[in-house]
């Protein structure tokens, strides 16, 4: 038999993705609309008290972090990011982590462009 | 589906003031509600385990409401995948550190391979197993399940959620090129395998 194509394989998978989403059991279907339920009432911007001391020591000791490997690479051994660039993309996922390292790791970013045009 | 300008840019003070309207409440709601199956099953697969799953997902949704909840609808389809495969890659790069303590005290020879580039999931148990009517759908869904999670995420991106290169990569947190690179070995090895169980 001949090797299926790119296009035999996505409509199988999508056929499987089908046949798998409606078979999913009652009580799997239940506790995602009950986790759904919970993220609903979550509120953008709302941080749990006690995460937001342990996200500030993280983001600081990350800050840390990043400001030392930026100091210790010379620009040819790290090639850094425009500030345009695809890493930039990378940001809501920190932002996503802990907000307050955004404005800092702007900082370092502006850092090491300054570092790299120079 | 429509996903997808993705904005990469934030602004945490902005988020901070916003709070979900009734409106924005309910175009949540049906947004989580048409991803939901399809995540659990994307991170099911991943993980091998319906507990894992579930646990990535509700955190998942959880994320995406508490800070992307105040953005345009359009942009929640790819910050949700974003955040889904992000869990998935945080889940094996703590099942990897697992294994090497795991390995160390038993004192078995650690491979040191990247597991993103060479695990294999539990959950791709022998298709022989299954029942005759879903030989079909379990042969491919093992030989998905086997593949690395780099190329397993790129195809079922691609294939189960419509995603096209740029959009994936950006889901993904790579380069497009990469993703092609992906997308094109999983093609691959799924054709591979799925030919070794045609030939059984």
């Amino acid at each position: 038999m001949s090797e299926p194509t790119e296009k035999d394989l996505r409509e199988a998978a999508v056929r499987l993705l089908r046949e798998r989403e409606r078979n999913l059991d009652e009580l799997t279907v239940a506790r995602l609309r009950a986790a759904r339920r919970r993220a609903l009432e979550a509120q953008p911007g709302r941080r749990r008290p006690g995460l937001a001391a342990a996200g500030g020591l993280v983001a600081a000791g990350l800050a840390f972090g990043l400001a030392g490997v930026v100091w210790l690479q010379t620009p040819s051994e790290l090639p850094l990011p425009t500030p345009v660039d695809a890493s930039g993309a990378d940001l809501d996922l920190l932002v996503s982590e802990s907000p307050d390292f955004y404005s800092d790791l702007e900082f370092y970013r502006w850092l090491a462009s300054q570092t790299d045009a120079g | 589906m429509a996903h997808l300008e993705l904005s990469t840019r934030t602004s945490p003070a902005g988020l901070a003031t916003r709070r979900l309207t009734l409106d924005s409440k309910q175009a949540l709601d049906r947004f989580l509600a048409d991803v939901e199956r399809r995540a659990f099953l994307m991170a099911r697969m991943a993980t091998g385990s319906a507990e894992e799953a579930m646990d990535i997902v509700q955190d998942s949704m959880l994320q995406l409401v508490r800070h992307y909840g105040g953005r345009d609808e359009s942009e929640w389809a790819p910050l949700f995948h974003r955040i889904l495969q992000r869990r998935i890659y945080d889940w094996y790069r703590r099942t990897r550190v697992r294994n090497r303590w795991r390995h160390w005290f038993r004192r078995d020879d650690d491979a040191g391979d990247d597991p993103l580039e060479q695990q294999v999931d539990p959950a791709a148990a022998d298709p022989a197993d299954a029942l005759a009517a879903e030989r079909t759908f379990a042969d491919l869904e093992a030989a998905i399940a086997a593949l690395p999670l780099r190329q397993q995420q790129a195809f079922l991106l691609r294939a189960w959620e419509g995603l096209d290169t740029e959009q994936t990569a950006r889901a993904m947190g790579c380069s497009e090129g990469s993703v092609k690179t992906h997308y094109s070995r999983a093609l691959q090895a799924l054709r591979e395998r799925l030919k070794d169980y045609d030939e059984r």
